[in-house]
């Protein structure tokens, strides 16, 4: 449980400390913070396995070390950096890590759904018990992908797990004006599979969805749609300049903070002490200073190599 | 070796690499039970079973991004699009993650899918069933682009294709479906990139792709008989290139003309042309010219559909005035 904790403590670090140095000019391109929503991305990595695999977004990195994604080659790729998980290719949109089944990012709002069907695809083909999860988030909902996807995958019975990361905001459009139904899982049944609604901000709640849709993959039963009702407590980039939502709505998410909120769940059940909590945070903001200082000192690639890796 | 017709070739080719490597598989829009729209998986679901030969649903771009997820996880899909026109809804599949993915995840997977797609003018397939499309998905980094022209090289260069570790784009005239040839045993396989002279000649250089090679090659028997030498090459990859074969072709004949059905502007003769301006200008005798679709959409009415696609005629006249005109 603490494991939990710790993890969606080096997810909000990574968001805070990077966001930090994008200010001092040090990350080039734009940042996506996933800050409110680290209770999905971790919830859902701890209900699967090493061997299983998640396809994530622009805004993936707690997706990524939700699935054990490895801390320093994350943030040298959101450094550009020689060492990155991409080499430097990709920055923050293709976060992977094939040891821990991140395969992977997009930088292509619903781009990524089909190819978690195929990893799905494989595993069925190849015979073993792994599975596959899709993140997305709602506006990715309203593309072709999705429909083409979750469709494609229910008919063939694919082993795959799409879980919508409901922040409420696709860029500056609200849900309640770009989703023409009241619940995005009112498409499951369309879809022939089983549609749950979770919340978002609770990181128990949203392993036990995650697992069960699991172990239904596991089982040969298809995919399940599951949709985790969370908010994005940053703009959708750092290039947002705001205007579209009030402070009010922002403040009442604030009060909901998944980790504040896991940490009275593991205050009241006497599952950790306020002591022991406040040691994973020291240690979890340590390792991910450490990682940002290792990323500043890390070399960027080498100009000779930009061809390196296009063709295998 | 006996002859076959080239659909059959490209039904050997998969037949042999599925029986040689589990990790095959295929589907596509009627390409499993029915066997697929121009017979080239015909057979095939029986024999491998649906596991392995699939009917996929008319989700072009899922059935692409489905290819893009099994080959990073140790597959090797082979996806057919049933007409070229409609690889404009795998595009944003096919340009943004399969071409890009093994790039921007610094090398930690590979993308080996093969996308088999028919194309070209057939007789009144009209706008949505005619096109080629090749230039546009030649301009994509991290893509390969084959296209045969004979039984042979279909075969040869599809088991290469689904060997290949990375995202192929194979294409299939469908005017060559009928034609035959000896299509070689189970090792033959062409190398991707190679072109490969079909014709040997003295005095001009006819560069071609697809249905175009065996126009090219009954220009060139025209030609002969008015003493013109022509060398034809079959480019059978369009990227990648093979420049050292297009370049010393050039560097022999001193002229040359390139022939494609795909439209002109911005269709790869022009990539064509450009190489020779690059690396042969000192060996050119004469300016190279292009023949290739006109730029217009490709009509439904036959004797409309005959102005906008190329043909022997065409290239007959773009030798002569390109002899005519030093």
């Amino acid at each position: 449980m603490l494991e939990l904790l710790r993890k969606m403590i080096i997810g909000r670090e990574i968001d805070e400390q990077t966001l930090v140095q994008k200010k001092k000019g040090n990350i080039p391109g734009a940042l996506h913070p996933a800050i409110g929503q680290e209770a999905v991305s971790i919830g859902a990595g701890a209900a699967l396995r090493d061997s299983d695999t998640i396809t994530t977004t622009h805004r993936g990195i707690t997706d990524y070390i939700g699935k054990g994604g490895d801390v320093r080659a994350v943030v040298c790729e959101v450094f550009g950096r020689a060492n990155g998980c991409s080499k430097g290719r990709g920055g923050h949109y293709f976060v992977n890590d094939p040891k821990v089944g991140v395969l992977g990012g997009t930088g292509v709002v619903g781009g990524t759904m089909a190819m978690a069907a195929g990893h799905a695809l494989a595993f069925q083909t190849l015979g073993d018990d792994r599975v596959a999860l899709s993140h997305f988030g709602d506006g990715a909902v309203n593309t072709g992908m999705f429909h083409e996807a979750l469709n494609l995958a229910s008919i063939w019975k694919l082993p795959v797990i799409f879980l919508c990361q409901n922040n409420e905001w696709a860029l500056t459009v609200h849900v309640s004006k770009h989703l023409s139904c009241e619940h995005v899982v009112d498409r499951a049944k369309g879809y022939g599979m089983p549609g749950v609604i979770v919340d978002g901000n609770d990181v128990m709640a949203v392993y036990e969805a995650v697992s069960q849709a699991a172990s239904r993959a596991r089982n040969g039963d298809g995919p399940s749609l599951i949709e985790a009702k969370t908010y994005r407590i940053p703009g959708f980039a750092t290039s947002d300049v705001g205007g579209y939502r009030s402070e009010d709505e922002v403040e009442r998410w604030k009060a909901k903070d998944p980790i504040t909120m896991f940490e009275s769940v593991l205050l009241k059940k006497k599952i950790a002490d306020s002591k022991e909590i406040e040691s994973v945070k020291a240690a979890a903001k340590k390792e991910v200073g450490e990682a940002v200082l290792f990323a500043l000192e890390s070399p960027h690639p080498d100009p000779s190599t930009v061809f390196d890796y296009l063709y295998a | 070796m006996a002859s076959m017709y080239f659909n059959e070739a490209l039904r050997e080719a998969l037949q042999e690499e599925m029986r040689e490597d589990e990790s095959v598989i295929l589907y596509g829009q009627d390409a499993g039970i029915y066997g697929g729209m121009f017979r080239v998986t015909q057979g095939l679901a029986a024999e491998f079973g649906s596991s392995r030969v699939k009917d996929s649903p008319i989700s072009e771009a899922a059935m692409t991004g489905v290819a893009i997820g099994a080959a990073m996880m140790g597959l090797r899909p082979i996806c057919e699009i049933m007409f070229m026109d409609w690889i404009s809804i795998t595009m944003e599949q096919l340009v943004n993650h399969a071409a890009a993915l093994r790039y921007g995840y610094g090398g930690n997977c590979k993308v080996p899918m093969v996308l088999r797609c028919p194309l070209g003018a057939y007789g009144g397939g009209a706008l949505h069933h005619s096109k080629s499309l090749e230039s546009w998905l030649a301009h994509i980094p991290g893509l390969k682009v084959v296209m045969p022209s004979t039984p042979s090289d279909a075969k040869g260069l599809l088991k290469a294709a689904i060997r290949d570790d990375n995202p192929v784009i194979f294409l299939e005239h469908k005017l060559l479906y009928g034609t035959s040839g000896e299509a070689g045993d189970k090792n033959h396989i062409v190398p991707i990139g190679k072109a490969d002279v079909k014709r040997e000649g003295s005095d001009f250089t006819i560069i071609a792709t697809g249905k175009m090679v065996l126009d090219s090659l009954a220009a060139a028997e025209q030609l002969q008989a008015d003493d013109i030498s022509c060398e034809v090459i079959d480019l059978r990859t369009i990227v990648p290139l093979d420049k050292e074969c297009i370049v010393s072709s050039v560097k022999k004949t001193h002229r040359a003309v390139v022939v494609h059905e795909a439209w002109k502007t911005c269709g790869h003769g022009a990539e064509v042309v450009a190489v020779l301006m690059e690396e042969a200008f000192d060996y050119l005798d004469a300016p190279v010219l292009r023949v290739a679709g006109l730029d217009c959409q490709i009509p439904f009415s036959l004797p409309l559909e005959k102005v906008v696609i190329p043909g022997t005629q065409k290239i007959v006249e773009a030798v002569r005035a390109t002899v005519n005109g030093d």
